[in-house]
């Protein structure tokens, strides 16, 4: 059984938005729907993505019902990235009970700083009685290992962030949209923990995400171009203190499982975009390594030939990526959206016959569970 | 409860706490209570997976690589390996409390000065412990420098008793 994506929505990204968390909701999953051009009373189950920490209340699906269309409906939530809901949502329709599936993501960080919890991600026992280890402290580290054990410096992490931002620029829903932001800038921003900085780390933010996924048989009947599933990957890693920080083994893993589903022999060759969750800039130079895009330690190599901007060989994050606007929960869903919107040519920052795209998720403490989706233009 | 602001016309914001209380974590008997008593002797002690060899430090109670129960313990070594370090902004007093204690008022960091934070992996080990690097300054740090265990004057069986690593030898960068 294929799986199809055939509608999306994205609110937009900001700090401190007007409209409040249901309403958010509302307004993606009422233009995903639109966009698919069916009706909530074809949906039949929704899966929501979010976490209670940051809603302040547990549960919080319920009181979700209204704005995500669930009412009365199959509907379960994924404590986790929006992708997620994507992946749990494709499980249901493969297994044939459904026909079409909406996965919804959002998180107001406004109502409380996702970077505040961060600390509470860590075991009880040991890490959590040091009051200076968190989220930040923790991705420096392993910023500092990577750099060391493959001799890069600074300079190549603001490059990344130079690229994702000046692409954002483009993209009307992003939050930080600099067009002619600098490496010296970058570097020059507030210090959050050596050696990153302030325009290095992903900026949470209020924003949501909506897919519409459909069964193979209605997503041909029922919409003129679908973005086809053709392959799926997930990989969870041992607790940060007991792997290999400088390596993301599970992102090699998911994406392994997913090259291999969907045929792919050589990525950098058969992939057109991708779109993946940099949480912090060294991450997207270790993604490029995990997901077979250069050889170990080469990522570096990528971003100074300029071979990952859109108009280069192997184009990444063309819509900013999490460093454009981070929206916690919804961050991975929009990478999927952006993949989807690329295959569509529909996208603000378009990679010329862009036919398979790569979209990656990512979830834990230095990046500790990895999604990866492949999409293409034909089942 | 009560309404902070009025911002916008559309949405007012209701001021909410979630005071959930104190949790009480479970720990594996024989993980955390020995691991801190051994700290009176000044030893560390890890746990030693039969399934592959690997010694966990601090202790792990299951492996998951080899999807086993550890039962096995070792001493280990007092010297590691900095793995990664970073440089913290100055400290404020009352601000950094680190194994319960604020570090500040106990006098092992000044008010004022930078700690390095480092992540430790001790000789033979296959984990890491992030512990703060004493009696160095951050331009002599390196990464792959030998460390070794600094413990407070007096042991007390306590996890504030290892109160971080220095360097292990003298070495002068040019």
């Amino acid at each position: 059984m294929k799986v199809a994506v055939i509608g999306y929505a994205v609110s937009n990204l900001e700090w401190d938005a007007e409209k409040t968390r249901e309403e958010t909701v509302f307004e993606v999953a009422k233009s995903a729907l639109e966009n698919a051009g069916v009706s909530r009373e074809d949906v039949g189950t929704v899966i929501s993505a979010s976490t209670d920490f940051l809603d302040g209340r547990t549960i919080s699906n319920c009181m979700l019902i209204g704005g995500s269309g669930a009412y009365l409906k199959d509907e379960s939530k994924a404590e986790e990235d929006g992708m997620y809901a994507a992946l749990y949502a494709a499980q249901r329709l493969m297994a044939g009970v459904h026909d079409i599936a909406l996965a919804v993501s959002h998180t107001h960080s406004w109502i409380f700083n996702p970077h505040q919890v961060s600390q509470y991600m860590l075991e009880p026992w040991f890490d959590r009685q040091n009051d200076l280890i968190n989220g930040i402290t923790l991705a420096a580290l392993q910023a500092r290992m990577y750099m060391e054990k493959h001799g890069v410096d600074e300079l190549d992490l603001a490059e990344v962030c130079v690229k994702n931002l000046r692409n954002a620029a483009k993209v009307p829903y992003a939050l930080r949209k600099l067009h002619d932001i600098t490496v010296e800038e970058i570097l020059e921003s507030e210090m959050f923990s050596d050696p990153l900085t302030e325009l290095m780390i992903a900026p949470p933010c209020d924003g949501a995400a909506a897919v519409v996924l459909a069964s193979e048989n209605v997503a041909e009947e029922i919409c003129e171009n679908p973005v086809w599933i053709k392959g799926i990957g997930n990989s969870c890693d041992n607790y940060l203190r007991d792997r290999d920080l400088a390596k993301l083994n599970s992102l090699e893993i998911a994406a392994r499982k997913a090259y291999r589903m969907a045929g792919i022999e050589e990525p950098f060759r058969e992939i057109d975009v991708a779109e993946i969750t940099e949480r912090f800039a060294h991450q997207e130079l270790m993604a490029y390594e995990a997901l077979s895009f250069c050889r170990e330690g080469k990522g570096r190599v990528l971003i100074e030939e300029e071979m990952t901007e859109v108009y280069g060989d192997m184009p990444v994050n063309p819509s900013g990526g999490a460093l454009a606007g981070d929206p916690i929960c919804a961050t991975g869903m929009i990478r999927l959206i952006e993949a989807a919107k690329q295959i569509r040519g529909e996208a603000e920052n378009q990679v010329d016959g862009c036919r398979t795209a790569l979209a990656h998720a990512q979830w834990g403490l230095c990046a500790q569970k990895n999604l990866v989706f492949i999409l293409g233009d034909e089942p | 409860m009560g309404l902070i602001k009025e911002k916008y016309e559309k949405t007012m914001q209701v001021e909410g706490e979630w005071n959930i209380g104190a949790y009480r974590y479970k720990a594996p008997e024989g993980y955390l209570d020995e691991f801190v008593k051994n700290f009176r002797d000044r030893k560390i002690i890890g746990t030693l997976c039969t399934g592959c060899g690997r010694v966990y430090v601090p202790p792990r109670e299951i492996c998951a690589r080899c999807f086993q129960k550890i039962t096995e313990k070792v001493e280990v070594s007092q010297y590691g390996e900095v793995l990664a370090f970073l440089v913290s902004p100055p400290l404020e007093k009352g601000k950094v409390v680190i194994a319960g204690i604020d570090a500040v008022q106990a006098g092992f960091l000044k008010e004022g000065e930078q700690i390095i934070l480092a992540m430790v992996r001790f000789e033979g080990t296959s984990s890491s412990m992030v512990l703060p690097l004493l009696n160095a300054k951050p331009e002599d740090v390196r990464l792959g420098m030998r460390v070794k265990a600094v413990w407070a004057e007096e042991c007390k069986g306590a996890l504030s008793d290892l109160v971080g690593v220095e360097p292990a030898f003298d070495v002068r960068f040019k």
